[in-house]
């Protein structure tokens, strides 16, 4: 008896081991590359909003004020605002005009929002399978009263 | 006469300090020392930046104007220009803002560096105290692994006629009063003591021709020296324990009268002569100690002396960090009060006679 008993305390040891080492990095991991996403989805509704209020007042300058580093801003001139140049990925810049650059943007938008789907699909997967083994401990630990 | 038994305790310093408990600790202590060096990391990290930007506001003043790429949010650049190249909106902080130009800009920014170096110097320092708590925790592990031993032993008085016998009751400091009593532990140590009881006798001959030849304070530099060597020391103390146990012997009774006796002198710190004596220094105590020995030259004053020696080496090893100081001139005091049977026991017996 309590040979058993021993026997099912290691492996309550080992199904907890595994939740702690395995599962739950695994989850944070999940969660911080969906939050990534999101920023970059952020990040490119903000762009897609700002060419729309360009292309609305139909501005074709533009005085910005640029951060040097360490919050040091000094004025800057934009005399064309027609091209503009998107990050693609890959470090890849691409000259746009205004529409091509919304549609760019829509597509993009729609890509990552798959992503996020992904990340969402693998977050509860992970999240299932340690619901499962906590249940499984629960298991072990109740029946030795039994 | 209680032959080979044994008044006082070994405590091993895996007990005192147990190596798993220092282990951990040595593991916290080099944790936070990682932590601190990535925020030392950082602090650098900014510092550097500050200096390159320094040397960029310098710089853009050279032109009118520099091409450049805008950027717009965090995904789209537009060609364009730096245009008023001498003005630079600072942010102070707390959302305050100032417009500057590039010299003052490079003051304030120089300003911030130093800010930045003094935090760099207080990490640094940091750092370097807990790497010393480091070590220290590291050196106590492998010493309590290594099994080295605190012995403690009552103080026994020890009357005129010190038979050599094998009782367990030398002369040395007591800092633990309660363990008196403890016989149990002690007798695990009677193998060892009889082992080191021979050894004990080749130094006291080595230092009865010491203190004949040379002056005291170079035989209190010999012991000095002969400190820092704690693996050998420990098991010499042993030796010599145990040679100064079978060296220095005092009946039974005499053991309790002395450690009451004993008890009365930690009462009373500063009643006796001898006391006063333990007020001094270490090395006061003992150069009196031995020069009382040299006078009296009895073969107790050899063994006296050596377990001066003993303690003198003991009191400078490792122990001393243990004991309190105040138990080690009271130990000198009690050894030499016991090693004298002339002049100190008759004080010894008013003290007796006044409990």
């Amino acid at each position: 008896m309590a040979e058993s008993s021993e026997l099912r305390r290691q492996k309550v040891k080992k199904f907890e081991d595994f939740v702690e080492g395995r599962l739950k990095p695994d989850l944070v991991n999940a969660i911080a590359q969906r939050d990534k996403v999101f920023e970059q989805q952020k990040i490119f509704s903000d762009l897609k909003r700002n060419i729309q209020v360009l292309e609305k007042s139909g501005a074709t300058s533009l005085r910005t004020r640029v951060n040097l580093g360490s919050e040091v801003y000094m004025q800057a001139d934009v005399p064309d605002t027609r091209r503009v140049f998107v990050d693609i990925g890959l470090g890849f810049h691409v000259e746009f005009t205004w529409s091509e650059a919304l549609d760019f943007i829509s597509v993009r938008e729609a890509r990552l929002a798959r992503q996020v789907e992904e990340y969402t699909h693998l977050i509860a997967n992970i999240k299932a399978q340690i619901k499962l083994v906590l249940e499984g401990i629960r298991e072990l630990l109740q029946l030795p009263p039994e | 006469m209680t032959g080979g038994e044994v008044k006082g305790t070994v405590t091993p310093f895996d007990s005192v300090y147990s190596p798993a408990a220092v282990r951990e600790a040595a593991a916290k202590v080099h944790d936070s020392i990682a932590d601190h060096q990535k925020d030392l990391a950082r602090v650098q990290g900014f510092f550097s930046d500050n200096t390159n930007l320094i040397n960029l506001v310098q710089r853009l003043p050279d032109e009118l104007s520099h091409d450049i790429m805008v950027p717009f949010g965090g995904a789209a650049f537009f060609p364009g220009k730096l245009i008023h190249t001498n003005e630079f909106l600072v942010l102070l902080g707390e959302g305050y803002y100032a417009d500057r130009t590039a010299r003052q800009t490079v003051e304030i920014l120089k300003r911030r560096g130093k800010s930045l170096e003094s935090q760099v110097e207080s990490l640094k320092a940091k750092m370097m105290n807990l790497e010393a708590e480091a070590r220290f925790f590291d050196s106590t592990a492998t010493d309590a692994a290594e099994g080295l031993v605190e012995i403690m032993e009552d103080y026994v008085e020890e009357p005129n006629k010190c038979k050599p016998e094998s009782s367990m009751t030398p002369g040395l400091p007591d800092s633990n009063v309660a363990s008196i009593s403890d016989n149990a532990r002690t007798s695990t140590a009677d193998d060892e003591y009889a082992q080191i009881m021979a050894m004990l006798d080749e130094r006291e001959k080595e230092e009865l021709d010491h203190e004949n030849a040379s002056d005291t304070n170079k035989e209190l530099g010999e012991f000095e020296t002969e400190a820092p060597a704690e693996d050998d020391s420990s098991s010499d103390e042993e030796e010599i324990v145990e040679a100064a146990t079978r060296s220095s012997t005092s009946p039974h009774s005499l053991n309790n009268k002395g450690n009451e006796i004993f008890q009365n002198k930690l009462e009373n710190p500063l009643q006796d002569s001898n006391h006063e004596k333990s007020g001094k220094p270490i090395g006061g105590n003992l150069q009196q100690y031995v020069v009382e020995q040299s006078q009296n030259s009895s073969g107790n004053a050899g063994k006296q002396t050596s377990q001066t020696g003993f303690s003198a080496r003991r009191s400078f090893t490792g122990s001393i960090i243990e004991h309190d100081d105040a138990n080690l001139p009271k130990s000198s005091s009690n050894q030499s009060t016991t090693s004298n049977p002339a002049k100190p026991v008759s004080r010894f017996k008013m003290q007796k006679g006044n409990r």
